[in-house]
């Protein structure tokens, strides 16, 4: 039995081990992916991938911090630059049980004969879009310009300092790191760790001093350090014949190049859509040292990264599991996270800026808190993200409305809310991705019963108050834990980490769809349990679901034989979790442990595109790094777009996987009255009649009309296989269902809104 | 109007040709009537009784009223009349002062009753009976005029309620009477559309306050009660199309009969030009899966139809294009034809009519999606047996193209494909000319392409030199409703010339004009298309048609409508003229899907006849004196035909004459015994052997209806001079009153 779950894991580990690290590119594609034996093999489509495995962490970043310091950021190193100093924390390969760092303070600017100047920060000019500060010190200037290598530091004079001889700029340095140097060096120098203690360890490096006249004439100068001070010099002939300005030029790093690519460990990502921007915000944990922090990085719909690094959250202490939803109002997205067994959260606009430098507590203060998950919201009007999390003390799940407000500040509204009690009993709550046009969301947790983990859910609308307070989504005697789901705000699609029966430490994927009752009072299961991917004896876990309007998505994590995972994503009906686009498609397999991964749509942030984005991590099986990528994956799961026209007890018409060859294809429709006659109609072209306040978008005289009845729970389907001919891509229909009742009240019936379905 | 301006008028109406003396002797170049009842009606006195025929209906006149009796076939049980009677005429709260009226009198073809304020009329029609009411005056009173009549029929409408669209009532599987809509008509040729209500007992006839205030009196409020069959009733019916054949003289309706969305058949039925069916159904194709989108042409010499139809199985398709032949007498069939068959879908096949009465082959044209327009040459072989015996010949390649449509008749063996196409910003109408054997004629043209402005579903017809194709048009970017619009195509031995622009046939702005069907008739095209009908009935669609001048596609004739009114949904009509089937007739039959407009929209198969000619009264004005001879007119009076000015019984020595032209206005001044007719225009002819003819064409200016024309010849005599000497003799005058 697999007891835990993700974010349980993470919660209640003070920290992630740090192991070392070695260079890791981008994952290679798999040719042609691989499944242990007995299973189809899966399929590679080109097409279905525009671009390659993205390393989305890897980006540098300058943000301003509350305290008024800036923050550079690199893959493996971080500066702070403050008033009066900047403290380097570089990456180090090894573990350790502290976070080291080496702070730098300007001391003295001068010639080695004449009267040094004292240093004292004048104005900073601060250019974010070119990653550069700027202090300007009257005859030069000190600027730190943000690379991927390092910080390089520099000092550009644009005329000498008075006297003769050397140039020199003095530093004091404090460090808990060892210096390995003593006296005078052309080249570098760096501070480590005890090399006795970690003999390979890497540290923070300050590159060799460079001169570069304007002319572009380039003399090395000389470094030197004695007593915590370091020295950095330019030799008198070279600086007397300078054409100015000057720059004196070190690199302030924390690697050496032979292994400048290593880095920090990501883990964890999640990710949310931010339809104006038509970007993505990828958080994820990141190690500093000892600490985890929680960084993100905006990413453009083409894969290329937006802006620089983030630092959605720079305190001292650790933060994990983040999640962030999109609230498509306020064209932001909201960011939580558990930092000291506490819920918190900020925002972050579409544009990169951190909304709030100091965090919102959205749990509790007292109680323990893990696991959170967070709903947005897609509605052009609606600011309301809600949030649910575990309260490992009382072990209840909860739930709490976050708001990105009008003055895009990020609040806390309204009381905790028990989503369910049963002490000790519950674990692992998620919620869906958005709320669809009514807000309305799908809440699904873990809950221990007789010994077997199984899932609950509840569905409640944007302002937290329950449509459904309890639906049995498992009821089976064996464990099913690890739920992701998402959903339309009238529909979801629930998918969850199922134990084999004959060999529990294996698990399948399941799904299963829920749907709300006409009257808006209770949630219905829609499908019984499918298996997304069933194979006996082989470990498939970690699903992540995205609805995209024309289907649903699910990713997940499976195991290769030789112990490394492979991701994988597939397409459903998300009405009947019936497999849309054949076998699965393989996202990434290559040596690494690629697991946890995180799946959004366009449609979550009111967006129709059937593309979306995955993000997971990936751990070398050599070095135990971990780096987060991700890859967007177009979905050819039939285009259906809504065309109105609904009015009265219509209903709402609906279709999915509209592809060829798939033989489950059915016209539906939600949310009429129950057990009451209902007339779809199917046609080629459009009528666009009015009848009252309704449009009958669809050709009832030209095309088909199916007479049929609605279920107890006002639901209509009429199966129609969509047979295996190339020849009908392309090929568009309209539905649109007539029902008895008010709407256009000439003939007595309402109308279902109208929708072109689109062949794939 | 003085009698200048209306000779301007009629001047301008006219077209005249001297005819040579082989043809003075011979027929008018007018059509004669090829189907026996083509052209029928007839108003009588029988055993006291007014009593009139038409194509499909008789009439009694009884009572005050007129009873009129659909021709409904062997099928109906009895006879099943409608009764109309008059019962008051108000404007307002203010009831005019009517006066009973006696024994309807008769004038030609009209039955006249005269209740003092307002006439009542019933003009006997072939196609039905047209009622008018005129007022010689403003009604007074303040509102509506409203004309108030009572019905008393067998024949069935659930319809209560007000509409502008009109009234069906039927009997179940057989077809029944219709009463269109209502027009009022002002002296100046200004109409107005008036509204039908319906009470269960009594109908209404409304003109808006606005129109009868401003109208020119004299005014006519003028509905059309005429004879609307079934061809085929059934719960899903639809997609009807029609051809005729002139051996036999019976159109082939096919139609599309639905079980389910996985199960349809294509049903056939032989139609006589009365519009009574002619044995039972035929079943063209039967089996698994769906066949549908029927199109029929005619083969005439192999007296056969070929019905071509789309086969597939499954609603989304793929689908594959087939034909099979029916012959027009039997009804028996040959084996099925697969025309297209692909693993794509081909759909949408057209069929022309062969070539003339010697045809042995017609032309299809498809779409294979994605592929273009495709056409081939479809052989029938004396036994019945089709092939493909050119083609098929790739008309465009457009991934696009689609919705095609062949022209149908001619007798030269020259047709045109019309099709749409997607461009960047809209839809657009081509063409392209082919021959019999599917070789294709030119390069595709673009008929219509307005940017931003969609042009769709095409339908095309043409005698193989002049055609004319029709479409839909986007009233405005982004509109739903649309227009219907024409344009001519000619041949000009090399290219299609295409007139200079398109114009509208109907584009009633902010109304849903759609599906339009086009159909050669001889001297004019008859255009019908479906049109959204009051909004007080939701989904309601009605088939409206009209005759449009062959050259400038302007009317030519009144815009009727063709199927009944009320809250049915009349859609998707397709036209089959004798002309365009080597008959020298000017009638078509429509057929059209009617549907009820609420689920399951239950459907049926209607049709109604048109006659593109029916013309105006003709009469002897005065006798003319010694050696003038007769003066007669030869073919019908109408907009559009052909008709000959003749003179018979002249001096037979006489070489000179001339044919003097005036209206009912000009004076004719007396000469001892000969009346003397003061022409607006006087046209020299040949005479030979005391006969004459001078061809006439009659122009579709139809403002003019109801002038009336008046012919005289003067004849150069060598023996007489009946009128102070003059040498020459007067015949008599005879008068034709232009109309439809």
């Amino acid at each position: 039995m697999n007891f835990t779950s993700r974010g349980l894991l993470a919660c209640l580990c003070a920290a992630v081990p740090v192991l070392p690290g070695f260079a890791q590119g981008a994952p290679a594609q798999g040719p042609h992916g691989t499944h242990d034996a007995g299973e189809a093999s899966a399929t590679v489509d080109p097409e279905s991938f525009p671009f390659a495995p993205a390393a989305l962490g890897q980006n540098v970043g300058l943000q301003r911090e509350a305290d008024g310091s800036w923050r550079a950021m690199g893959p493996r190193w971080e500066v702070v630059l403050g008033d009066r100093a900047i403290e380097l924390f570089p990456g180090l390969d090894v573990e350790t049980s502290e976070t080291h760092s080496v702070r730098f303070e300007l001391l003295s600017v001068g010639r080695a004969q004449g009267a040094t100047q004292t240093a004292t920060r004048g104005r900073r000019v601060v250019r974010e879009s070119d990653l550069q500060i700027r202090y300007e010190h009257g005859s030069y200037d000190e600027v730190y310009d943000v690379q991927v290598e390092g910080l390089e530091q520099s000092f550009e004079f644009r005329s000498l300092p008075a006297g003769s001889g050397d140039l020199v700029v003095r530093l004091a340095v404090a460090t808990d790191l060892l210096p390995n140097l003593h006296g005078t060096t052309d080249g570098g120098m760096e501070f480590g760790l005890d090399p006795v203690l970690y003999s390979e360890a890497s540290a923070a490096k300050v590159g060799a001093v460079t001169g570069i006249a304007a002319d572009g004439t380039k003399r090395s100068g000389s470094m030197s350090y004695e007593g915590g001070v370091l020295e950095l010099r330019l030799p008198a002939d070279f600086v007397d014949g300078a054409a100015l300005p000057l720059v004196l030029d070190p690199l302030l790093g924390s690697t050496s190049t032979q292994y400048s690519l290593g880095t920090w460990d990501q883990r964890n990502p999640d990710v949310a859509y931010d339809l104006a921007t038509d970007s993505y915000l990828v958080v994820f944990e990141r190690e500093i040292g000892t600490v985890f922090q929680i960084r993100a990085q905006r990413v453009a719909a083409d894969g290329s990264l937006l802006g620089g690094s983030l630092g959605v959250n720079t305190s001292a202490s650790s933060k994990f599991t983040p999640k962030v939803a999109g609230i498509r109002e306020r064209g932001a997205w909201a960011v939580l996270w558990t930092e000291d067994n506490k819920i918190r959260g900020t925002g972050v606009g579409n544009d990169g800026a951190i909304l709030s430098g100091a965090s919102q507590l959205i749990s509790g203060s007292t109680d323990l808190y893990a696991t959170p998950d967070i709903g947005g919201s897609a509605a052009p009007i609606g600011d309301d993200a809600t949030a649910v999390f575990l309260n490992f003390t009382t072990g209840d799940i909860e739930a709490r409305l976050f708001t990105i407000d009008a003055t895009m500040t990020p609040v806390v509204t309204g009381s905790i809310v028990t989503i369910s009690s049963a002490a000790n009993l519950e674990f692992a709550p998620c919620i869906s991705k958005s709320g669809g046009e009514t807000g309305n969301h799908l809440i699904v947790w873990q809950r221990t019963v007789s010994g077997f983990q199984r899932l609950r859910g509840a569905i409640v609308d944007r302002r937290l108050n329950f449509l459904d307070s309890l639906i049995n989504i498992t009821s089976d005697a064996v464990d099913q834990f690890d739920p992701d789901c998402d959903g339309d705000g009238r529909n979801w699609v629930v998918a969850w980490s199922r134990d084999e029966v004959a060999d529990p430490t294996s698990q399948d994927i399941y799904c299963r769809s829920v749907f709300l009752n006409a009257a808006g009072t209770a949630g219905v299961l829609g499908s019984p349990a499918v298996g997304v991917e069933v194979h006996p004896g082989d470990d498939e876990f970690s699903p992540s679901v995205a609805w995209t309007g024309n289907a649903v998505l699910i990713s997940f994590t499976d195991g290769e034989s030789g112990g490394a995972h492979d991701l994988y994503v597939a397409s459903f009906d998300p009405y009947s979790c019936a497999r849309c686009e054949g076998s699965e498609f393989l996202v990434i397999d290559d040596a690494a442990e690629n697991s946890w991964s995180s799946i959004v749509s366009p449609f979550s942030g009111g967006g129709t595109r059937s593309d979306a984005f995955i993000v997971w991590d990936a751990e070398d099986q050599t070095t135990f790094d971990s780096l987060v990528y991700g890859r967007m994956f177009v979905s050819e799961a039939g285009l259906v777009d809504d065309l109105g026209g609904g009015c009265g007890d219509g209903g709402i018409a609906s279709a999915a996987c509209a592809r060829v060859d798939h033989s489950a294809f059915a016209h539906r429709m939600r949310g009429a009255p129950a057990n009451s006659n209902a007339w779809l109609v199917m046609s080629f072209d459009r009528l666009d009649a009015a009848c009252g306040p309704c449009a009958l978008v669809a050709n009832p005289f030209s095309g088909f009309v199916v007479a049929t009845n609605t279920d107890p729970y006002g639901t209509a389907e009429l199966a129609m296989p969509i047979p295996d001919n190339a020849s009908l891509v392309g090929l568009t229909f309209f539905d649109q269902w007539f029902v008895p009742g008010a709407g256009c009240t000439n003939i007595g019936m309402g109308l279902s809104n109208a929708i072109q379905v689109t062949i794939q | 109007m003085n009698s200048f301006s209306k000779n301007s008028l009629v001047a301008a109406l006219l077209t005249v040709a001297a005819v040579s003396p082989a043809l003075a002797q011979g027929e008018p170049t007018g059509n004669p009537a090829e189907s026996a009842l083509q052209g029928l009606r007839a108003l009588e006195h029988v055993d006291g009784q007014l009593v009139g025929v038409g194509e499909a209906y008789k009439v009694h006149f009884v009572g005050g009223g007129m009873q009129y009796t659909p021709a409904l076939g062997e099928s109906a049980p009895r006879n099943l009349p409608l009764s109309y009677t008059f019962t008051s005429a108000r404007r307002g709260a203010v009831t005019l002062e009517t006066r009973p009226a006696g024994a309807a009198a008769r004038d030609g073809c009209v039955a006249v009753y005269d209740r003092g304020s307002v006439v009542e009329r019933f003009d006997v029609r072939p196609d039905g009976v047209e009622v008018t009411y005129t007022f010689m005056q403003r009604p007074a009173g303040k509102g509506d005029l409203v004309v108030r009549s009572s019905i008393a029929t067998e024949l069935s409408t659930d319809f209560r309620g007000e509409t502008t669209d009109g009234l069906r009532f039927l009997w179940p599987e057989l077809g029944g009477v219709s009463i269109g809509g209502v027009t009022g008509i002002d002296a100046n040729g200004v109409e107005a559309t008036g509204s039908v209500r319906f009470d269960g007992t009594h109908v209404e006839f409304v003109l808006p306050e606005s129109f009868v205030l401003n109208a020119a009196y004299p005014m006519v409020l003028d509905p059309v009660i005429g004879t609307e069959f079934s061809v085929e009733i059934g719960s899903n019916v639809i997609n009807p199309d029609v051809a005729y054949d002139v051996t036999e003289d019976v159109y082939l309706v096919a139609f599309e009969l639905r079980h389910s969305v996985v199960d349809s058949d294509v049903i056939a039925r032989r139609i006589l030009p009365t519009g009574a069916p002619t044995g039972g159904a035929i079943m063209v194709a039967l089996g698994a899966g769906l066949q549908r989108k029927p199109t029929v042409g005619n083969v005439n010499l192999r007296n056969r139809f070929i019905v071509g139809f789309e086969h597939g199985g499954s609603a989304l398709g793929p689908f594959d294009v087939r034909a099979r032949a029916v012959h027009a007498a039997s009804a028996a069939m040959g084996s099925s034809l697969d025309v297209a068959v692909t693993a794509a879908s081909e759909i949408d096949p057209d069929l022309s009519n062969g070539a003339g009465v010697l045809a042995t082959s017609a032309v299809m044209a498809w779409n294979p999606v994605g592929g273009g327009i495709r056409a081939a040459t479809l052989g029938v072989a004396p036994d019945g047996t089709l092939s493909i015996e050119h083609g098929p010949t790739s008309v465009s390649v457009g991934v696009s193209d689609a919705k095609p449509a062949i022209s149908k008749g001619g007798s030269v063996g020259r047709y045109v494909v019309a099709w749409q196409r997607q461009y960047p910003t809209s839809l657009a109408i081509l063409v392209r000319a082919v021959d019999e054997d599917s070789v294709l004629l030119n390069a595709e043209k673009l008929v219509a392409d307005v940017v931003n402005i969609d042009e769709v579903s095409p339908d095309i017809d043409g005698d193989g030199t002049g055609f004319v194709v029709v479409f839909e048009r986007q009233e405005g970017i982004g509109a739903v409703p649309s227009g219907i619009y024409a344009r001519r195509l000619t041949w000009n031995g090399a290219d299609l010339d295409l007139a200079p622009s398109y114009v509208p046939v109907r584009d009633q702005m902010g109304v849903d004009e759609r599906t339009p069907a086009i159909a050669w008739c001889g001297q004019k095209y008859f255009v019908a298309w479906s049109m959204a009908g009051s909004p007080a009935t939701p989904f309601a669609y009605h088939i409206f048609g009209k005759g449009i001048d062959p050259d400038t596609c302007a009317a030519c004739g009144p815009v009727q409508l063709v199927s009944g009114g009320g809250g049915a949904v009349d859609s998707n009509p397709a036209i089959a003229s004798m002309r365009s089937a080597a008959s020298v007739a000017d009638e078509a039959l429509t057929v059209f899907s009617s549907a009820i407009a609420v689920p399951p929209f239950a459907s049926t198969i209607r049709a109604r006849r048109y006659e593109a000619l029916i013309g105006g009264a003709v009469s002897q004005v005065r006798a003319g004196c010694i050696g003038g001879g007769t003066a007669s007119l030869a073919g019908l009076f109408a907009f559009g035909n052909n008709v000959n000015v003749n003179l018979s019984g002249a001096d037979p020595l006489a070489s000179l004459a001339a044919v003097h032209i005036g209206t009912d206005l000009s004076p004719i001044v007396p000469c001892f015994s000969c009346p003397i007719l003061e022409p607006f225009v006087a046209i020299p002819v040949s005479i030979n052997n005391g006969n004459a003819s001078m061809s006439l064409s009659i122009d579709c200016s139809i403002q003019l209806q109801g002038q009336a024309l008046r012919f005289q010849y003067v004849v150069a005599s060598t023996s007489t001079a009946p009128c102070l000497g003059i040498p020459a003799g007067f015949s008599s005058i005879v008068e034709g009153v232009l109309d439809f």
